[in-house]
């Protein structure tokens, strides 16, 4: 069952409840003596400010506020103080002298002490942490403001659960490409498919295409994606038996696609050193063609250098950008300087024979939220039951969720189908379904918009893989508080000199990493299991 | 997610802010002082509910002051009371705290998600602990103690007429 919020909320909640709930009720502040012989025994010990009401036989009352005494001797109760008739209009105010023969009942009360106190507490508390947690985003806005359109099969998950994520490095028109993303879908029950998708951010998304890549699949088939967006048909998943990183036994936390994810953090000294994690899977049944599976997604290390990067733009971003757009020189500089001295997950099988390593590919994907499924296609012997392999990624941008091995039984080819209906806020929109479907319109999605595409599955009853093509661009928007992070030398750096840049930027990333990183993925929710296939 | 999470907000202030108490009852540091009855409210077995202000209690009916309308004093017999709440100071209103709390969270980021529905739970029950503060239910006080509550607790003086009252 999907929990709704992380346990480390849950337990906030308890706590900030705990509190208020907890607040006693002043039971006690009133009391009544029908004598002021029980009026004296039973007062004379109080330590805390005695009111007194004498309600005489009549209906009239004395309210003596300030000091009060009874005369044994006269038989009186004297004080300052006002009284009021039985309707309570006032009569006198000021010293007062009652006859004690004339009081029906005394009342005491107690000044009731801090009664809001456990209330303004909570608040206080509630206060402290959302004022940390804007501080937090002010200071360190990269990390608190998503990226790209987020794609969900269930519109009511949120970003957590999202099922793609669409074109993540498309910053700038210029920039504009197509991303495909597996969807991971269960079984299709019906021919129609839902796909919501929404605008997160403080950015405008010009979506210009999204349609489905469908392939009829049988019971025990999958098809899977290669970084090169390559399809292909695969039967059997073999899960590794071991997996070991510099100090530690990854092996549980890799084996299966259970959202379970293995991460590490940065290096305090340099962004981009590597690390290396060792794999090995026995009892392979069929070694013949075999591919390398892994679900991954990236840590928030590049959603920083997007933000960095603008807010080194500071109040020069619209210039920057419009260069961007006329440079192919520059915006190629954008595009693979930082990002290649990241690299991709690099993997490497151990050649027996030799004893060497031997390079068999990488995968990339940009972009923190949803989960990647793809597939590399390993250049092994196809006799070797067991195999060991290596890999080689950068510390601290990658969470992976598990690597299996599976046979690939064909090249396959998508049927491609477009949305046939549009819905915004539930109704259909004709702009919105003629934009999507054009090659030369876009549909602009700004913040907080949810778009319903319907698609038209092929046939009834035939169950089908599905990914998700998605092509366009989105614009992020400047926040004020960013220009103030101007500096155009370092924004030199890290397009010019990305080596020297993740070096320089390791402390401060690191500062950022110790608390964003942790707040955001401690609060995820780690129980639903997407993987339909018991894999 | 944010337009749901500001509109429930607003359900909640406006249900909440809609408990609005008397005005003639104390602030809660002038209770010792004030000199008129608390604010009862009585559910009843037959026949319409009654608000007002407690008058006395004898041992067969409750004395209720109306507050709103036209209506006289009612003598309300004991037997047919279901279940009364007495309110005997103004509650704090909190009800400001659950909007300001969700538009605060819009500085949160993704990280609203999480931070939004923890704002409005914590300051809804704030809000709705600071409404019932100064109250008692038929189940935390027993009759005799509810005397304690009324204009007179001694009962009704008997030269006062009921109708003199006001």
């Amino acid at each position: 069952m999907k929990k709704t919020r992380s346990y480390q909320s849950f337990i906030f909640i308890v706590f900030l409840l705990g509190i208020i709930t907890c607040t006693p009720k002043p039971y006690f502040f009133r009391n009544n003596y029908k004598s002021a012989n029980s009026l004296l025994h039973e007062t004379k010990n109080l330590q805390e400010d005695i009111f007194l009401k004498a309600h005489l036989k009549n209906g009239e009352v004395y309210i003596l506020k300030d000091s009060w005494e009874v005369d044994t001797t006269e038989n009186k109760l004297l004080g300052i103080g006002i009284s009021f008739d039985y309707n309570r209009n006032k009569i006198s105010e000021g010293a007062q002298s009652i006859s004690l023969d004339s009081v029906a009942i005394f009342e005491t009360n107690k000044k009731l002490g801090k009664t809001e106190s456990k209330r303004i507490r909570a608040l206080a508390i509630l206060a402290g942490v959302d004022v940390a947690m804007g501080g937090i985003c002010l200071i360190n806005p990269k990390a608190c403001f998503g990226s790209c359109p987020t794609f969900y099969m269930n519109e009511e998950d949120d970003f957590h659960f999202a099922d793609a994520e669409g074109f993540s490095n498309a910053i700038a028109p210029s920039m504009e490409y197509f991303d495909i993303d597996a969807l991971n879908n269960p079984p299709v029950m019906d021919n129609i498919f839902t796909l919501t998708m929404k605008n997160e951010a403080l950015e405008t998304h010009m979506v210009k295409n999204i349609k489905i890549l469908a392939f009829p699949r049988d019971k025990d088939q999958r098809i899977y994606q290669s970084p090169d967006n390559k399809f292909f048909r695969c039967e059997n998943h073999y899960f590794l038996t071991g997996a070991k990183g510099a100090n530690e036994d990854l092996t549980d936390l890799l084996k299966l696609q259970d959202r379970q994810e293995r991460f590490s953090l940065s290096d305090p000294q340099n962004l981009s050193s590597k690390e290396e994690i060792f794999l090995t899977f026995d009892n392979i049944t069929d070694p013949k063609d075999l591919g390398l599976l892994i679900s991954f997604r990236q840590t928030l290390m590049t959603t920083y250098f997007i933000y960095s990067a603008m807010g080194y733009m500071g109040d020069e971003v619209g210039d920057i950008f419009a260069k961007l757009e006329t440079s192919s020189e520059t915006k190629k500089k954008l595009e693979n300087g930082i990002r290649k001295e990241l690299g991709k997950i690099d993997i490497y099988v151990l050649d027996e024979t030799t004893q060497k390593w031997i390079f068999q590919g990488g995968f990339y994907e940009t972009g923190p939220i949803a989960f990647n499924r793809q597939i590399l296609l390993l250049n092994v012997s196809a006799e070797n039951t067991s195999l060991q392999l290596k890999v080689v990624l950068n510390k601290g941008l990658w969470r992976i969720d598990d690597f299996a091995l599976t046979n690939i039984r064909e090249s396959e080819k998508a049927i491609e189908i477009l949305p046939y209906e549009v819905l915004n806020d539930g109704l259909t929109d004709a702009v919105a379904i003629a934009e999507i479907n054009a090659d030369d319109e876009y549909l602009i999605s700004m913040p907080g918009s949810e778009y319903k595409f319907n698609f038209r599955l092929p046939s009834k009853g035939g169950d089908y893989e599905l990914f998700l093509y998605s092509k366009g661009y989105y614009l992020e928007w400047m926040r004020e508080n960013w220009i103030k992070d101007k500096d155009l030398l370092k924004l030199r750096q890290m397009i010019e000199n990305p080596k020297r840049y993740l070096r320089m930027e390791a402390e401060s990333f690191k500062e950022y990493e110790r608390t964003m990183e942790r707040q955001f993925w401690d609060s995820r929710i780690d129980t639903k299991n997407f993987s339909y296939y018991g894999t | 997610m944010a337009r749901k999470t500001a509109f429930l907000g607003l359900v909640l202030m406006l249900l909440l802010g809609s408990c609005k108490a008397p005005a003639y009852l104390p602030e809660s540091e002038d209770i010792g002082t004030h000199a008129f009855g608390s604010y009862i409210t009585i559910d009843l077995n037959e026949g319409k509910d009654l608000e007002g202000e407690l008058i006395s209690i004898d041992e067969e009916a409750l004395l209720v002051l109306p507050q709103q309308g036209d209506l006289k004093i009612q003598s309300v017999p004991t037997e047919n009371i279901k279940s009364f709440t007495l309110m005997y100071a103004q509650p704090k209103n909190y009800g400001w705290s659950i909007p300001v709390s969700v538009l605060i969270t819009a500085s949160h980021g993704v990280f609203a998600v999480f931070t939004a529905p923890i704002n409005i739970v914590v300051t809804s029950v704030v809000t709705s602990r600071g409404q019932k503060a100064f109250t008692y239910r038929d189940q935390d006080i027993s009759m005799e103690e509810l005397k304690m509550f009324a204009r007179f607790p001694q009962g009704l003086p008997p030269q006062i007429e009921v109708v003199d009252l006001k």
